[in-house]
């Protein structure tokens, strides 16, 4: 579906926000790119992890109109007792005319084709912004690298206008991918999910090994590279695995480490794209234990800046 | 920490709080006192000209008012009888039996009368000013083809409560009291009035005009003698040897000022509060505002500083104690006055920082001080406003950033010294006074101490005209031929036309509020002199007249446009969805607007969805606001009232778009009928801007302020979790700049309660812009689950306690 088109490759994006400010220096907008690796079980972007468009439903906007039911013609949709049903199963992703015809947006498809000119426009309208703030662009996902030509056009064309550029990884694709946009990338946002290659396979879905060998690789071109652990209670919150955590990453001469505490905000996501959700009952980790562990990286010498 | 001027015994804060609580401790009440001291001045004075009658009339409120001083107070100086209660203006207007029952029940400013007070008034007062006064003397001057409007609960404009009120909405020249005091006005009037050239035609106006200025000047001596007496007095009487000390202080510092120039930061801040307060007593207007109080304020506090007669903590005790008193002043209005306006809205605008006369930053330690004051008072008055330019210190910005998020927000707005005083100076302004800007009231930017400004005197429905163009001129609710015949919009054939006959609404609509203000100016020259007001602006003491004659150097009058948002995205919809997708037709969407859009909701939630809206850095949706707001504005390019004083359009509408959006049927929009229209004038509609706060100010910047030069406003709404450390602050500041660098003229942050997240449960459709932010990730806040609305809500409620 995504032309392997080098010169002008398109790219499947799943959102564009502005003025994100948690996600590199300054104001910045992140370009979401659809496709991931990893399955983690806490991920807080469920639609992020198919390559596919995929529909996306929000309950609380639907006012039962029941246009979709009567523009769906492979039963995609049908009224039930609790409002519409979506069977997922027959759903034609080149046919999504019962998708468009809703009126309150409760339907929406989360996944669409787009040039680097056309992701470049958009992101540009806030270039002032940037400028202002020594701001820019992040990509995130998903892996943004499984979409990788693309990607590193949309960083070059970026970095080419004076704008930082950033890239959230799960570090999770071939070398050469990393290899090949860090010219062009000002920041790597690393993720890191468990230094215990079991547990992470467990939670993941896939081996840290690849992702720590990336890492080192990595750190060895003299990227700027701010490694990122999400805080999950009960898989990688005690004092312990940070421990462990910040030994491999001392081993590969990395210095910056950030937390992210896990939250539940993408909880209802789970729903509107139809997959179903483990971590629904747990609680983010106490603040006092984030502020806990963070004093620790940082007296082990970790900076967790951007710069 | 040791003082050096006031005796040792009390903290700031505690002195601070305790003056705070007694004051938000008042239930306001209605004070009878005033009303019947200018009833027997005019009744002594009958037969004399009406501007010694005015003068009189002050002076003896001010010599026989009851004065009062509160404990612990520092900074002395009553509105009326009793702490936060409402003198009455009967020479402006009277209240009805209606009103003044209503006044202890209504919802907004709620105020306790007593049954004698209301006999009185009711009995003795009213009835004798019973077509003397000027809200009576008005239906002589307003024509009536544009009463027949006025009278209709559906009208797209409403001036006459500017009939019933004094002006206000200005900028009184403080400095110029502090520097010379009144005794530099009586000098320059008696100068004045000695060389007058007896043939000069208006000497016989001239001359009753200084003689006016003469007395009141007596009384505003008076007043502030009788304070030191009266301290002088309490001092005798007390055994607490610190508030004697105090209390004598006090009774020094009022022998002086106002009368004579202030000699110390203690006197500029008592002179400044009498200054303005005696303004309050002689009439009804609101937004008196004070102008650059920390440039006029500033160099006394340096120059006590460097002396060592005063430390830093106990100015800021004094400055503590006078932000307090201003939440002394209120005024009674009519019930659908107050609904517009809301709160009390007093509105003593004190600007801060900014650019000085010759170009440079003025941000000094004293208006970090002030910010300080602002923390620790935090009441609706004053209303702190903040300037800024490329210079402003970032570190400034910030703590306004950081007192936001304490105090969760809905004050201190910014306001882009760039833009404004270009705008000022392409209105008329010279390059100095236009640097030397403040704001009256909420937004409104004019120079210091020489403008008579009428910034408020009209709001105007534009949401009223489209619907009135819609239907032919008729008004839905009462089907009455409101409007000119501008055709039926089931005839349409061409968007273009559209266009047409609402632009013809609205020219013929700004032609009768035009009109209709300009018979009440009149009505106010002849009436309602404000000569006290005309000896605190420049111009005025030179050519000998009123400044409701045209004698301030500058002289506008502001009209303000509602609903730009709304009528913007209605035509947007109407263009696309009705002529270019031809999705709906007109007959369709007239009908479901008839209908209030029941029974057919779907096409209700096709134009709120499947049209563009402002907002979202959309040029299409942005361009059609933006052309709305220039059409509003450009009416009055050549529209001058009597005085010479241009016509100033606005776009903002504090709390009116409200009543006003009661006035209005269903729109194309997708709202409904009777429903607030747009808030804060050029903010996106609410929970429209969805596409996060960069392009909600940029569709905002699209809009040429510079038109709207008498102000408008964007809101813009924040969870405070996205202010939380100094980075978060510093990336709003650069929201901010960059804001500016494109022609905003003004941004208020209102960071949302828990209660307001709350309401956002029961109202998702008002909040749909509401984003939760954190890495990687962002949603909006009504599309999340409850149980996480909820633990959003006890975080947030975390944050700010
Ligand atoms: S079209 Fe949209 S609003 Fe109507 S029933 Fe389907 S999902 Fe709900």
């Amino acid at each position: 579906m995504i032309k392997k088109d080098k010169i002008n490759p398109q790219g499947m994006v799943f959102d564009i926000q502005r003025y994100s400010i948690h996600d590199g220096p300054g104001i910045r907008t992140i370009v979401f790119l659809k496709g991931c690796p990893l399955r983690c079980k806490w991920c807080s972007n469920p639609e992020s992890q198919e390559m596919k468009p995929q529909v996306f439903f929000v309950k609380s906007r639907c006012i039962r109109c029941g246009l979709c039911v009567k523009n769906s013609k492979n039963g995609e949709v049908t009224m039930g007792e609790e409002g519409i049903e979506i069977h997922r199963n027959s759903i034609n992703s080149n046919d999504l005319g019962w998708v468009d015809v809703c009126p309150t947006k409760a339907l929406s498809i989360k996944g669409k084709l787009m040039s680097v000119d056309e992701v470049v426009d958009i992101v540009m309208k806030d270039e002032v912004f940037y400028r202002q703030s020594n701001g820019g662009v992040t990509l995130s996902g998903g892996e943004p690298l499984t979409q990788r030509d693309f990607s590193l056009e949309l960083l070059k064309h970026i970095h080419g206008k004076g704008l930082s550029t950033a890239i959230e990884t799960t570090g999770a694709v071939p070398w050469d991918s990393l290899l090949a946009v860090a010219p062009y990338t000002d920041l790597f946002l690393y993720d890191f999910k468990h230094w215990n290659d079991e547990e992470h396979i467990k939670y993941t879905g896939i081996s840290n090994a690849q992702i720590i060998d990336n890492l080192k690789k990595l750190a060895e071109t003299g990227a700027n590279i701010l490694v990122r652990v999400p805080l999950i209670p009960g898989v990688n919150d005690t004092e312990e695995s940070i421990n462990k955590t910040m030994d491999i990453l001392k081993g590969i001469g990395i210095n910056k480490l950030a937390l992210l505490p896990f939250h539940q905000y993408g909880s209802g996501k789970y729903d509107s794209v139809g997959i179903s959700y483990e971590m629904k009952d747990k609680e983010p980790p106490k603040e006092d234990h984030v502020a806990k562990l963070q004093k620790m990286i940082a007296d082990a010498g970790f900076k967790s800046d951007y710069n | 920490m040791n003082k050096k001027l006031l005796p040792e015994g009390i903290e700031r804060s505690v002195r601070t709080k305790k003056l705070n609580e007694a004051m938000r401790g008042i239930k306001p009440s209605i004070c009878v006192e005033r009303a019947r001291l200018v009833t027997e001045s005019y009744k002594k004075s009958e037969g004399a000209p009406n501007i010694i009658k005015r003068a009189l009339a002050l002076s003896h409120v001010l010599e026989n008012m009851t004065i009062f001083i509160d404990e612990d107070e520092l900074i002395v100086g009553n509105h009326a009888s009793k702490p936060r209660s409402a003198p009455l203006f009967p020479e402006f207007g009277s209240f009805d039996k209606k009103e003044l029952d209503m006044m202890p029940t209504r919802k907004v400013d709620t105020l306790q009368i007593t049954e004698d007070d209301k006999k009185y008034l009711l009995e003795e007062i009213y009835p004798w000013w019973k077509n003397k006064n000027t809200g009576d003397m008005a239906k002589h001057y307003i024509d009536e083809k544009i009463m027949e409007v006025l009278n209709s609960p559906y009208r797209v404009f409403d001036p006459i409560s500017r009939t019933r009120s004094g002006y206000g909405h200005y900028i009184p020249n403080i400095e110029t009291i502090l520097k010379k005091g009144f005794i530099g006005i009586e000098n320059e009037a008696k100068d004045n009035l000695s060389k007058l050239d007896i043939l000069d035609p208006d000497y016989t106006e001239k001359s009753h005009f200084y003689k006016a200025v003469l007395i009141i000047v007596d009384g505003v001596k008076k007043f502030s003698l009788r304070f030191s007496d009266l301290s002088k007095k309490m001092a005798d009487e007390t055994n607490d040897d610190r508030r004697k000390k105090e209390l004598m202080i006090i009774s020094e510092v009022c022998q002086r000022v106002p009368y004579y120039p202030a000699n110390s930061f203690y006197e500029a801040l008592q002179s400044y509060w009498f200054t303005m307060l005696i303004d309050y007593i002689s009439q009804n207007g609101s937004a008196i505002s004070a102008g650059r109080f920390d440039e006029f304020i500033g160099p006394y506090y340096d120059n006590d500083i460097k002396k060592g007669i005063i430390v830093r903590e106990e100015a800021r005790e004094l400055l503590e104690a006078l932000w307090v008193k201003h939440s002394d002043v209120i005024k009674a209005g009519t019930y659908s006055s107050a609904r517009n306006n809301g709160g009390f809205a007093t509105t003593i605008n004190i600007v801060l920082s900014g650019i000085g006369r010759d170009g440079s930053d003025i941000t000094s330690d004293f208006s970090y001080l002030c910010l300080e004051a602002e923390s620790s008072v935090f009441n609706s008055e004053p209303n702190v406003s903040i300037r800024v330019h490329p210079d402003t210190p970032d570190s400034f910005i910030h703590r306004v950033l950081e007192i936001l998020v304490e105090k969760e927000g809905g004050k201190l707005p910014l306001f882009n010294d760039a833009a404004i005083v270009d705008a000022l100076c392409a209105d008329g302004a010279e390059l100095e006074d236009a640097r030397d800007y403040a704001i009256v009231g909420c937004v409104e930017p004019t120079p210091s101490g020489n403008t008579m400004g009428i910034t408020n005197a009209c709001y105007f429905n534009l949401g009223k005209c489209l619907e009135l163009a819609l239907y032919n001129g008729v008004c839905t609710f009462s089907g009455q031929q409101m409007g000119p015949k501008t055709g039926n919009a089931e005839d349409f054939t061409t968007f273009e036309q559209v266009l047409e006959a609402y632009q013809k609404q609205v020219h013929y609509f700004t032609d009768m509020m035009v009109s209709s203000l300009n018979s009440i100016e009149k009505l106010h020259a002849q009436f309602g002199q404000h000569i006290y007001t005309s000896m605190l602006l420049d111009g005025c003491l030179e050519n000998g007249k009123d400044c409701t004659s045209g004698g301030a150097k500058y002289n506008y009058i502001g009209v303000q446009g509602v609903g730009v948002a709304d009528v913007g995205d209605s035509l947007t919809a109407i263009k696309k969805l009705v002529f270019e997708e031809k999705q709906i037709t007109m007959n369709e969407l007239l009908d479901a607007m008839k209908n209030n859009f029941e029974g057919n909701e779907v096409l209700q939630q096709i134009l709120i969805n499947k049209s563009p809206k402002y907002g979202n850095d959309i040029a299409e949706a942005d361009e059609m606001v933006a052309w709305a707001a220039e059409q509003y504005c450009r009416c009055f390019d050549d529209k001058y009232d009597f005085r010479n004083g241009k016509f100033r359009p606005g776009l903002f509408c504090l709390s009116s778009n409200t009543p006003l959006g009661r006035q209005v049927g269903a729109l194309p929009s997708g709202r409904l009928s009777g429903t607030p229209l747009a808030d804060g004038g050029v903010s996106p509609k609410h929970g429209m801007d969805t596409h996060g706060p960069t392009a909600a100010a940029k569709s905002v910047a699209k809009l040429d302020h510079g038109l709207a030069v008498n102000g408008v406003n964007f809101n813009l709404k924040f969870l405070p979790s996205i202010l939380q450390t100094e980075e978060d602050r510093q990336k709003l500041v650069d929201l901010i700049r960059g804001y500016f660098s494109l022609g905003g003229f003004h941004i208020q942050f209102n960071i949302l309660t828990p209660e307001k997240l709350i309401d956002a449960q029961k109202h998702p459709e008002r909040y749909r812009s509401l984003v939760v932010r954190v890495a990687g990730y962002s949603a909006f806040f009504v599309e999340l689950d409850r149980d996480i609305q909820n633990e959003i809500i006890s975080r947030t409620l975390q944050q700010v306690s």
